[in-house]
């Protein structure tokens, strides 16, 4: 049990931004943020026994994070406010052409951007907040269980439309 | 992080004790309900008596068993698993229809049996088949209405979390 105790603290150590950034991609606002992050610790705990090291710890932190913001807040995700704390790199991970803005530009494109992600569903949400935790299509793809060129069309998909939304909306 | 973790320390000691509690069931209440309701030597207990008993130390038993394993199963859900698995294995899970609604009959049949010798002596109905089919008929429309109740409760509780993982499964393979 000790021994248990002490990968626990070492593994939450290693990656306690990764689970808080996760968790607050999916929560509607700082309180529920917290409980998620919660959550998240517990099924940690409760997977420890039986990760055998087949993955990567990181993949495995992300697909606890991932697989239980889809079991508690899947059904209102689309109504959330995603409480995205992007950066120039996060936007510049799904917007290719985010950089090199004036400071006001910038800022109207992220607003636009941000309420393009709102009107995402749940799993396009899912998989946009892992591209922009920076991963790559074969490490999406071992978390979501697709194959990666179907995480790579899936995706492109999703870039394409958000895209589409923050144009229309820049353009208004 | 310290009172997190103390308390995943005791939910995990709480489930060791479930089954450990299980366990304590089946392995000394059980034989001690045998001892008593079956071979025990009272020369009251008539051979119904102890028929009768018999098959509801079964039903205990093979109540437990699934209850047990259930349980488990619930208790078992791994987040850490690709999205897709975990998503079809909720599904799967919150069926209505799925093998242990079947072995749910088994318990079932064994208290039906006991019942029925029970109340067998107690009925008024002098043709011996029809009284039987009138106790089994009672029974089962009270085991068809607990059925019943619990499909509302399926209904109400877990076909949302079903169809929720299903409709993200479609999204997650389209």
């Amino acid at each position: 049990m000790a021994n248990k105790e002490e990968r626990f603290k070492e593994i939450i150590r290693e990656n306690e931004s990764k689970i808080q950034r996760i968790s607050r991609y999916y929560a509607s606002s700082e309180e529920e943020s917290k409980d998620i992050c919660q959550e998240v610790l517990v099924n940690i705990w409760k997977s420890l026994d039986t990760f055998r090291g087949d993955s990567l710890v990181s993949t495995w932190i992300y697909r606890i994070a991932v697989n239980t913001a889809l079991s508690i807040c899947g059904k209102t995700i689309r109504k959330n406010k995603l409480l995205l704390n992007v950066d120039a790199t996060g936007i510049a991970n799904v917007m290719d052409d985010a950089e090199g803005q004036s400071e006001d530009e910038y800022s109207r494109r992220l607003d636009a951007f941000h309420s393009g992600i709102n009107q995402l569903g749940v799993i396009d949400k899912m998989m946009i907040s892992l591209v922009m935790e920076d991963l790559s299509m074969k490490e999406i793809a071992q978390i979501v269980g697709l194959t990666e060129p179907n995480v790579r069309v899936k995706i492109h998909r999703i870039k394409e439309s958000l895209k589409e939304s923050v144009a229309a909306q820049l353009a208004d | 992080m310290d009172q997190l973790i103390n308390k995943l320390k005791k939910e995990d000691r709480q489930n060791y004790l479930l089954s450990k509690w299980f366990q304590i069931f089946y392995w000394i209440l059980t034989p001690l309900y045998f001892a008593f309701l079956v071979v025990n030597p009272d020369p009251e207990l008539t051979v119904n008596d102890r028929l009768i008993g018999s098959f509801y130390v079964l039903c205990f038993v093979s109540f437990a068993f699934i209850f047990w394993h259930m349980k488990k199963s619930y208790r078992q859900i791994d987040y850490s698993l690709p999205s897709v698995v975990m998503l079809e294995q909720a599904a799967e899970r919150y069926k209505l229809w799925q093998r242990r609604t079947f072995f749910a009959l088994i318990p079932l049949f064994f208290a039906s049996v006991g019942l029925g010798l029970t109340y067998f002596d107690r009925v008024n109905i002098s043709n011996p088949v029809l009284r039987i089919i009138v106790i089994e008929a009672a029974i089962w429309c009270f085991i068809a209405l607990a059925f019943l109740v619990g499909v509302a409760i399926w209904y109400v509780k877990q076909k949302p979390l079903r169809d929720h993982a299903l409709k993200l499964l479609r999204e997650l393979q389209s």
